[in-house]
């Protein structure tokens, strides 16, 4: 699915250079989901960045499939994205003004979808993650838990090949993660590949592979056991 | 004292951290201030005309309305020399009188021969109009004739300095006049001319003149003297004007009152300061023209002050935690408002100062290209900086105000929780950007339908060829007079020369002589009024007039030849009065015709038509309508009678391959003919456009404005969509991670900015339509209004309104999304 060949991404500023990520190289395969974990600053964030195509890398290799995209400008990025990846944060990102039916729909504005198909789909997306009796609610009426729901039914609602989710429960009470981290497995059981970073030692459980960060470097990977 | 320290060196900080905020802010209210303070300054100056007489609100002019049947009341400036002292005479209540009479002199300087103004006025002129003199005595300078008062200006042109008092003032023609005054130049605002001489009314002036002006003390029915009159104070002007109908009854033989089917006149007073604003003579429209300036500077000035509202507001929402920490750490909210005052007092402060020098700047390539006289020290009125003043403590306090009293209201934790505030500050706004945007469409589609007009009216069916015809004028000065055929005969011997003949007015030269005329058998009921040109044999031809059917005049005809004006009365004509013409045949534009009764053009020619009472004469042509006046009258049922008492313009009809040379010879014969006149030619194209120069400069005046007023407002949108961008820029980022591209969110913000001006649009048209319609009422030849017209500059301000906003959001859509989520 993907492969980083001593990634590097370096941040600088006037005065300082910062190393986020020095020489990682990561293999991930179709419908793996992996967690990656680490103390704050080591780069979890960047890695997550690149490897959403948000950001490029300072130097080596991205092969996304066949393609190695480290080098590619935004509009190219952006076409890669939109059809294989999808996204959930941990402040859940939702649009205050628009409805929890806009929102999901918003990840298939950009595709070309006749209207029809795409409010079947946004329908399809909430019931799975029971949020459909609040379509029609603004992202502040609902909890924690309900909103982040809503950014999940978001992520898949475009059929990603991958998703990635950049601590999912960070903001979430531990039921309302448990829920979240179900989901997240269903998810990966009918073959999404999933790549998530958090914090949490029993939600990282959830995931068949770990891999440590720290000061931007991979220093341990572990599988677990299926 | 202390606080407001803080508070000034946090908003300088603020003001420069947010740089483009800023100059957007302060440029565009500054283009404004200046703009409108240019309108304004301009507005006042021709409101306040003649104000710095000190008796000004005692003193008006006497003007007369004329009904003539079949057609509107007009009112001249022009009044009959006997008038003023009669007036005088007769009404206790008039303390004083001054007729101002304007004669061309020629004066002679190192060999050249200039044109100057004489205004011979009566003794009593400095009493009403007390200029400041730089040498003499006001109270006796032009008491006595042969005494000549100069401006300034001319004083040093003549005699090189103003200590002058005793020399003597030298017309060509010989007459001598003595030095007895030297006055300062006049300011622009008066309207006296400025650059003119003044004598005493019984100075003489040479032979041909004396004896008319003499012939004139008697004369009531000759109007061509300014009256004005000083009343006493706390006479009522009303009361007078009541008067007056039973005073010229007793004193003025031809006096017809009103109401009845013949001309008639009535006497009105018209104040001092309301001359040059009065719709009466030569500045007509002007109140109007200023009324509409006025309103052009409002809005100039509101889109500004708009923008500068909104680009605050918007700015302060981002502002919120700031605002949060300072109310967490205890700041009160009288304090928090006084701080968002402060910033934005200071913002317009800064704004009005460099509209300010804007506005020293700019001023004079404005008054040049107004064509108007205009002091600079109206620049530094008083009055102009309190209105500043004034306005800046508007405008800031207002723009400080309403986001103060938003952001300091909520309490701390709310605001530090990123609460919602001032969400309905966005919908005001899109308000305002409607209303910007309506106002610079409506300023837009006015200004194309105000250029197409004029260029309509200069250019359409004149019924003659005005192109290649030189205008050689001054044939009526005394010592021309006799030797017009010579000349003319000796300018067809010029090459390039196709014709000439001459007139005694120009078109657009703006004379108005209107005759009775009927056929004879029907009875004369005063309806039916001529325009008359009276003009020489070759006039037509040369003019290049249509020929509907019959002749031209003729010099070989025996039909068209001149009567003796100074023989006996016969061959059937009994009573020749001298105002009758010396031709005995008529030419007859085909509205003159139809007027008449006749069907056709044919059935015209060789009838006969009585002019005046009982002066016959036999129509031999019928040419089609000409448009001797501005396009704002109609065609005019007009005519042409042979006379050669009075020929003053030689119209020049050039051939094609005419240049230079043919002019330089023209000009090379006059001075050899004429050495004494001053020569004076301009071509009739440019004389007929010089008749539209007033709606020419309102055009361009008004294009000018709008273009303004509409890079004012693209000013706002580009800064309101540069905040939109920043306020959204975390929407946006989360766009492009769902998959939007570079395009969808150009297209999403460009969207967002395009509705208000389409709004604005649906709002100008109908606006536009009315009022431009109600304008074109005004001209008796006018384009219809094109719906073209109107979508040209709604669309261009959409485009204007994409490229502005397209830019940012391009730049913001392309950046990478992680900058965007960042952000947060």
């Amino acid at each position: 699915m993907l492969k980083l060949v001593d990634l590097t991404k370096v941040y600088r500023t006037e005065e300082v250079e910062t190393t986020a990520l020095n020489q990682v190289n990561i293999h991930i395969k179709q419908g793996e989901f992996v967690a990656i974990m680490g103390p704050s600053g080591c780069g979890k964030s960047s890695l997550l960045n690149i490897v959403g195509m948000l950001d490029n890398p300072s130097s080596g290799q991205y092969w996304f499939g066949d393609e190695d995209v480290a080098g590619y400008g935004e509009r190219k990025l952006a076409d890669i994205r939109k059809k294989n990846i999808g996204f959930i944060f941990q402040s859940f990102n939702l649009i205050d003004e628009l409805t929890v039916f806009e929102n999901v729909e918003l990840a298939l504005l950009y595709h070309d979808i006749p209207a029809r198909e795409r409010k079947e789909r946004v329908k399809e997306a909430l019931a799975k993650v029971n949020i459909a009796h609040r379509e029609s609610h603004l992202p502040q009426q609902l909890s924690g838990g309900q909103q982040q729901r809503v950014a999940i039914a978001r992520a898949v609602v475009s059929r990603p090949r991958m998703l990635l989710a950049d601590e999912p429960t960070g903001n979430l009470d531990s039921a309302n993660g448990e829920e979240v981290m179900n989901m997240l497995t269903e998810l990966n059981g009918e073959g999404t590949t999933i790549v998530m970073v958090t914090h949490s030692m029993p939600h990282a459980q959830y995931a068949r592979r770990i891999i440590n960060l720290f000061d931007g470097q991979v220093v341990a990977e572990n599988l677990r056991a299926a | 004292m202390k606080m407001l320290g803080n508070f000034l060196r946090v908003a300088v900080r603020i003001l420069v951290r947010d740089r483009l905020y800023t100059l957007l802010n302060v440029a565009g209210l500054a283009i404004g201030i200046a703009a409108a303070s240019m309108l304004g300054l301009y507005v006042w100056h021709e409101t306040h005309y003649d104000g710095f007489f000190s008796k000004a609100g005692q003193i008006y002019r006497v003007d007369k309305t004329e009904f003539v049947p079949g057609r509107m009341p007009i009112t001249y400036d022009s009044t009959a020399k006997p008038l003023g002292p009669m007036l005088k005479q007769d009404f206790p209540e008039v303390e004083a009188m001054v007729r101002v009479h304007s004669e061309s002199v020629v004066v002679s300087r190192d060999g050249n021969a200039f044109r100057e103004r004489m205004q011979v006025v009566d003794g009593d002129f400095f009493r009403l109009f007390d200029l400041p003199f730089i040498a003499g005595d006001p109270g006796t300078a032009l008491a006595a004739p042969g005494t000549v008062v100069l401006p300034e200006s001319l004083a040093r042109k003549y005699f090189n300095g103003v200590d002058i008092l005793g020399r003597t003032l030298t017309l060509t023609n010989g007459i001598s006049l003595t030095v007895s005054g030297v006055i300062r130049d006049l300011p622009t605002n008066t309207h006296l001319r400025r650059d003119a001489m003044l004598t005493n009314i019984g100075t003489r002036l040479g032979e041909n003149f004396d004896g008319w002006f003499t012939r004139m003390d008697t004369t009531w029915n000759t109007n061509f003297i300014r009256t004005y009159i000083l009343v006493k104070p706390g006479t009522d002007p009303a009361a007078l004007t009541a008067r007056f109908p039973a005073f010229l009854a007793a004193r003025d033989p031809n006096y017809l009152s009103t109401g009845t089917n013949k001309p008639a006149k009535a006497l009105v007073l018209t104040g001092l300061t309301h001359i040059h604003t009065d719709p009466t003579g030569v500045s007509a429209n002007l109140l109007g023209v200023l009324h509409g300036l006025l309103a052009v500077a409002a809005v100039v000035l509101g889109i500004a002050i708009v923008n500068f509202v909104n680009l605050s507001t918007a700015r302060s929402s981002l502002r919120v935690r700031e605002v949060a920490v300072r109310k967490a750490l205890g700041a009160p909210r009288g304090m928090l408002i006084g701080q968002f005052i402060v910033e934005s007092v200071l913002l317009t402060l800064v704004a009005a100062v460099l509209g300010y020098v804007l506005l020293e700047m700019l001023m004079p390539t404005f008054v040049s290209a107004l064509g108007i006289r205009f002091d600079r020290g109206y620049l530094y009125s008083p009055w102009l900086l309190v209105a500043e003043l004034v306005g800046v403590l508007a405008v800031g306090g207002l723009a400080g105000l309403y986001p103060a009293l938003v952001l300091s209201r909520p309490t701390a934790s709310v605001l530090l929780k990123g609460g919602t505030v001032s969400s309905g500050g966005s919908a005001v706004r899109t308000l305002l950007v409607v209303a910007q945007f309506s106002a610079a469409i409506l300023l837009a589609i006015s200004t194309i339908v105000i250029f197409q007009q004029t260029r309509y009216v200069s250019s359409q069916q004149l019924g003659f060829n005005a192109e290649g015809v030189l205008l050689v004028r001054e044939l009526h000065q005394p010592e021309a007079r006799a030797h017009i055929e010579s000349f003319r005969q000796a300018l067809l011997r010029i090459p390039g020369v196709a014709q000439a003949g001459a007139s005694f007015h120009a078109p657009a030269d703006g004379s108005d002589s209107t005759d009775n005329y009927h056929v004879p058998g029907t009875v004369d009921d005063g309806t039916i009024v001529f325009r008359s040109e009276f003009i020489g044999h070759d006039y037509l031809q040369a003019m290049g007039v249509r020929l509907l059917a019959g002749r031209l005049f003729d010099r070989a005809a025996t039909a068209d030849a001149l009567r003796d004006p100074a023989a006996a009365p016969g061959e059937g004509i009994n009573n020749v009065r001298p105002t009758d013409p010396l031709g005995r045949t008529v030419v007859l534009s085909w509205r003159a015709a139809q007027r008449l009764g006749f069907h056709t053009a044919e059935e015209a020619v060789g009838r006969q038509v009585i002019y005046d009472v009982d002066y016959p004469l036999t129509i031999i042509g019928v040419v089609d309508d000409l448009q001797f006046n501005s396009a704002r009258t109609e065609l005019q049922p007009t005519a042409f009678l042979l006379d050669e008492r009075g020929l003053d313009v030689m119209a020049v009809r050039l051939t094609p391959a005419a240049g230079a040379a043919t002019l330089a010879a023209i000009d090379q014969l006059w001075k050899d003919t004429f050495p004494t006149i001053p020569a004076n030619r301009e071509f009739l194209d440019d004389h007929i456009r010089d008749a539209y120069t007033g709606e020419m400069r309102q055009g361009t005046l008004l294009a000018g404005f709008t273009g303004l007023a509409i890079l004012i407002a693209c000013l706002g949108l580009f800064g309101l969509a540069a905040f939109t961008a920043q306020r959204r820029t975390k929407e946006i980022g989360l766009r492009k991670v769902l998959g939007a591209g570079v395009t969808d969110i150009v297209r999403l913000l460009v969207w967002q900015f395009s509705k208000p001006v389409m709004v604005a649009n649906l709002i100008a048209w109908p606006l536009a339509w009315l009022g431009l319609s109600r304008w074109l009422q005004g001209y008796a030849y006018r384009i219809a209004l094109n719906p073209l017209v109107f979508a040209v500059p709604g669309l261009a301000a959409l485009v204007i309104a994409w490229v502005t906003v397209a830019g940012h959001a391009a730049r913001v859509a392309a950046a990478k999304p992680v900058d965007a989520l960042r952000y947060e």
